[in-house]
């Protein structure tokens, strides 16, 4: 199976079965354009508003929930955005998707994309600032969204997902579709979480 | 996710504001990705069965770690990885960092992931009228044994996981190693699978 693989791409090397190296091919890419995008509020590296344990973030949802959701996560602590950061954040992706033209779309783009979409941009933005203190507390979540949202209406169809945001402030819910935004303790489906993705 | 009702729709009479003079960073644009086709030269679907049963291939076990949010992927070319990986590669770049060093720094894999996965999702859904979620996820193990230039350390770790023509493909962007999951050394200790 190792060697079609590198039958396919002669820029796949493989040493050995556990382990190949898929080499940037840089001329595939030349043939790429620019994607315009407009600058995204400032991010302070080495922000001051501290930084969150998975603990930390699952005794916030425990103080406005009893059914808190299970969390995944890659990191064991994340930075938290100062609040007035997040506010102009939120407005900038709203612009981008409008810029971008991105509508909903079944599966290619739906709401876990706007949600990730929303987190990857985030973590952009505080990466070309020099963040190096780690990834920013927000996240995608799943949630059972049986009362009206943002903008999104109830639905005991499926799950939902959005954004959890843990800011200098406290944790925030946003619908990424519209840019709506409430604390967690009001935010009508606090107990119909299943996970978040940080 | 299919119950949900575009709330953009409903903003489509709003007037587009003009792309801005002032550019984020000369990023390459987004890149949309090789899918492997049918027959009928639409892309091959995979759904969830298809998902497990490959992780099953795989070596994953426990699906209860697995988390696939959308009906429908299309598969990936394995002919277009060193493209992607290029992609991933200049725009750490346009960003200022050198992926190839962002290790020694405090990494999260699943940051790079997210963002390979979001930029060939806004390519695929700007370029083509394919209904069909793109299957690059991020993969969050224990590495208990030596990959390469990684050690075994025991040390939670994330990688992308992308399901390609040849398989379910894991790969570390700083060090551009992959394997196919099932010779992933450490394919035992997966605590988590999104996609």
């Amino acid at each position: 199976m190792l060697v079609a693989l590198v039958a396919l791409s002669i820029a796949v090397r493989a040493e050995d079965e556990a382990l190949s190296h898929i080499t940037p091919d840089l001329t595939a890419l030349s043939r790429l354009g620019k994607a315009p995008m407009s600058q995204p509020p400032p991010w302070v590296a080495g922000n001051k508003s501290g930084m969150w344990s998975i603990d930390d973030i699952a005794a916030e949802f425990g103080k406005v929930t009893d059914k808190p959701p299970r969390i995944n996560f890659s990191h064991d602590a994340f930075v938290r955005p100062d609040h007035r950061w997040l506010l102009a954040y939120r407005e900038w992706f709203q612009q981008m998707l409008k810029s971008l033209k991105l509508e909903y779309r079944d599966d290619v783009f739906d709401c876990d994309n706007f949600a990730r979409t929303f987190v990857a941009f985030a973590n952009m933005v505080a990466l070309r600032s020099g963040e190096t203190q780690g990834s920013l507390c927000v996240g995608w979540a799943t949630v059972a969204n049986d009362k009206a949202f943002g903008g999104v209406p109830g639905s005991t169809l499926g799950l939902h997902s959005l954004v959890v945001v843990g800011t200098s402030e406290g944790l925030f819910v946003i619908e990424p579709q519209t840019g709506k935004m409430a604390s967690l303790r009001d935010y009508p489906n606090r107990d119909g979480f299943q996970d978040l993705n940080l | 996710m299919k119950p949900l009702l575009s709330v953009l729709s409903a903003l489509a009479f709003l007037p587009l504001p003009a792309v801005a003079a002032d550019p984020l960073v000369e990023m390459p644009d987004f890149p949309l990705p090789a899918f492997a086709m049918d027959d009928a030269g639409r892309p091959q679907e995979m759904g969830m069965i298809r998902i497990v049963r490959g992780l099953q291939k795989g070596g994953v076990t426990n699906m209860e770690n697995l988390v696939a949010v959308d009906n429908q992927y299309a598969v990936i070319s394995s002919d277009c990885l060193p493209m992607l990986s290029a992609w991933l590669e200049m725009v750490s770049q346009s960003i200022g960092i050198d992926l190839k060093r962002v290790r020694t720094q405090t990494y999260d894999g699943g940051v790079y992931g997210q963002l390979l996965e979001v930029a060939t999702t806004i390519a695929t859904v700007r370029q083509t009228d394919y209904g069909l979620a793109v299957p690059i996820g991020v993969m969050t193990c224990k590495r208990s044994s030596t990959w390469g230039s990684l050690p075994g350390d025991g040390k939670r770790d994330a990688y992308l996981l992308i399901a390609t023509d040849q398989g379910f493909l894991v790969y570390d962007p700083p060090t551009e190693q992959a394997a196919l999951l099932a010779n992933y050394p450490n394919h035992s200790g997966i605590l988590k699978i999104q996609f």
